[in-house]
């Protein structure tokens, strides 16, 4: 009889709770269990497609990754990464990798990465970034992959440093951009406005003293846009922790939060004055290496993926791009997600990586 | 409806939605009164002791460090400094020799694939029209402005035409 109301689809309330009793007394033992592992688990191991290093040199990373498609697009693509973080976001892990999903879709990949700045880089400056680490990866891309042509995709402050760089070289290599919630009218990021107010806030003073922008200023900066989420994170996890696929991911992206950069205190300045004070990229006024930089001046074709629940650079905030530009092929997608769900783990698979394919592809030949 | 009457009563669910809704709450609680001017001043004047007490500390460790003859923070920074401008130049005259500087594990390809890849029209409509990809449609704002594509199967066509693989643009430089 429980077996024909089975089939029916229809569950006996008795049975129903029983099972679920039993699961609930399953998860509770796997919980104990698996939280003994995940306390004495070495660190997630991330960023394992095959890649060569083309460039390691202070904080600069250069990487080609080997390509996994048996026919590759003519244009190289070329990811620079934000300077706060590691790149390894776009190679989390087999199956959840940006760059395996690009190279098995047919794209030569390059990656910018960076690592801590050294003593003797305190000074960088946005110039050192967009007028010296950009040319020269270009550069070095050209000479690897024998092409002329490069699409570039920037995420974040990345995002940044490429369209700094598509402004001041117009003419040069780059056919494609592709942004990945780059923040254009920093006026709009409300909080860190705040907390950056120049009434209060004394950049020069804090520069001169600690020369490198420690990680955790950096980190306590986008914790504080959260103040609960380490403790719901945590307190998710322990719910989760029966959940294999759950505990991997989370181990991965925590990995990735907790090795966060500290940043050139030259550049970290820069940033403040001249766009969270000035907002000199949305109003024209930012000059780099004594150019100013124009966004009129881009006019390859421009994809800028906003994220809709990004909470550190917010839709109003990144939207400005799309009127700012020249390019006359523009187009702007906001998909489902925050500001690092947009770009890896499960939801990115779905939904990002189509897109950008989709975008990329016809204009990669 | 046996289902619906236990998620009511599921005290885990309770609070997993309970949980939910506090975050949103906190979160948006704290970030009002951390965007207050007195909140921000207080964060300010915070940072400036903490900063200052660092300072303090690392001269003070320095000179201790000084009179016990043992290599302060400083040093072993500068040591690290010399021993990346060593790496800079091995990595340089790696370049010249014409091989990469480093290489993960497994076989490096012989050769490059032809760069002859085009999008498959196919396979584009094919994913577009798949149960997970469905769905972000509506939710994507939309082209603002697209002189070259128009619609997604429009620009397709277009794009899979484009270019021949074999052109190559005068070299430009970076």
């Amino acid at each position: 009889m429980a077996t024909t109301a089975r089939q029916a689809g229809i569950q006996a309330p008795d049975e129903d709770w029983v099972q679920k009793i039993r699961d609930e007394i399953d998860r509770a033992v796997q919980r104990s269990v698996k939280g003994v592992e995940f306390l004495g688990a070495p660190p997630a191991t991330v960023g394992t497609t095959p890649k060569d290093v083309l460039i390691n040199r202070g904080t600069l990373s250069l990487y080609h990754y080997r390509p996994m498609a048996s026919e590759i697009y003519r244009i190289p693509l070329l990811l620079v990464m934000a300077t706060t973080n590691r790149a390894y976001i776009f190679d989390l892990a087999p199956g959840q990798s940006l760059v395996e999903y690009l190279l098995k879709a047919g794209y030569d990949v390059y990656v910018m990465d960076w690592n801590p700045p050294r003593a003797d880089e305190a000074n960088l400056q946005l110039e050192d970034y967009t007028l010296k680490f950009i040319p020269e990866c270009v550069r070095r891309v050209q000479e690897d992959s024998g092409v002329d042509d490069i699409n570039i995709i920037g995420y974040c402050m990345g995002g940044v440093l490429s369209t700094v760089y598509a402004a001041l070289h117009a003419d040069g290599p780059m056919q494609n951009l592709v942004c990945f919630t780059t923040p254009v009218d920093f006026s709009k990021m409300a909080l860190f406005q705040a907390w950056s107010d120049k009434k209060h806030f004394n950049i020069d003073k804090m520069v001169d003293a600690t020369g490198i922008v420690p990680a955790n200023v950096i980190t306590g900066g986008f914790d504080a846009l959260r103040p609960t989420g380490r403790v719901t994170g945590t307190l998710r996890l322990w719910d989760n922790l029966w959940n294999d696929e759950y505990v991997r991911q989370y181990r991965m992206m925590d990995r990735w939060g907790t090795e966060t950069l500290p940043v050139a205190g030259a550049y970290f300045k820069q940033t403040i004055k001249s766009l969270m004070w000035d907002n000199g990229l949305y109003n024209g006024t930012l000059t780099v290496g004594g150019r100013k930089v124009d966004l009129k001046k881009i006019k390859v074709p421009l994809l800028s993926v906003v994220a809709e629940h990004d909470h550190i650079v917010p839709y109003d905030c990144a939207h400005p791009l799309m009127d700012k530009v020249g390019s006359t092929d523009k187009e702007e997608v906001m998909l489902k997600g925050g500001h690092v769900s947009l770009v890896a783990g499960p939801n990115a698979v779905k939904r990002l990586w189509p897109r950008l394919d989709q975008w990329l592809g016809e204009r990669s030949t | 409806m046996a289902q619906s009457g236990f998620s009511m009563l599921d005290p885990l669910q309770v609070w997993r939605d309970a949980l939910s809704k506090w975050e949103g709450s906190a979160n948006s609680l704290a970030n009002k009164e951390m965007g207050s001017e007195e909140s921000v001043r207080a964060m300010q004047a915070m940072m400036s002791v903490v900063m200052g007490l660092q300072q303090t500390l690392g001269k003070a460790n320095g000179v201790l460090l000084k009179e016990l003859n043992l290599p302060s923070r400083n040093d072993i920074v500068e040591i690290g400094t010399r021993l990346q401008r060593i790496e800079d130049m091995l990595e340089q005259l790696s370049r010249q020799m014409g091989n990469p500087v480093a290489s993960a594990p497994g076989s490096a390809p012989a050769t490059m694939p032809p760069r002859t890849r085009k999008p498959a029209p196919v396979m584009v409509e094919a994913a577009a029209a798949a149960p997970v990809a469905a769905p972000e449609a509506p939710q994507a704002r939309g082209p603002t402005a697209r002189s070259r594509g128009g619609t997604g199967r429009a620009s397709r066509a277009v794009g899979a035409k484009a270019t021949p693989a074999s052109r190559r643009s005068p070299r430009k430089k970076a």
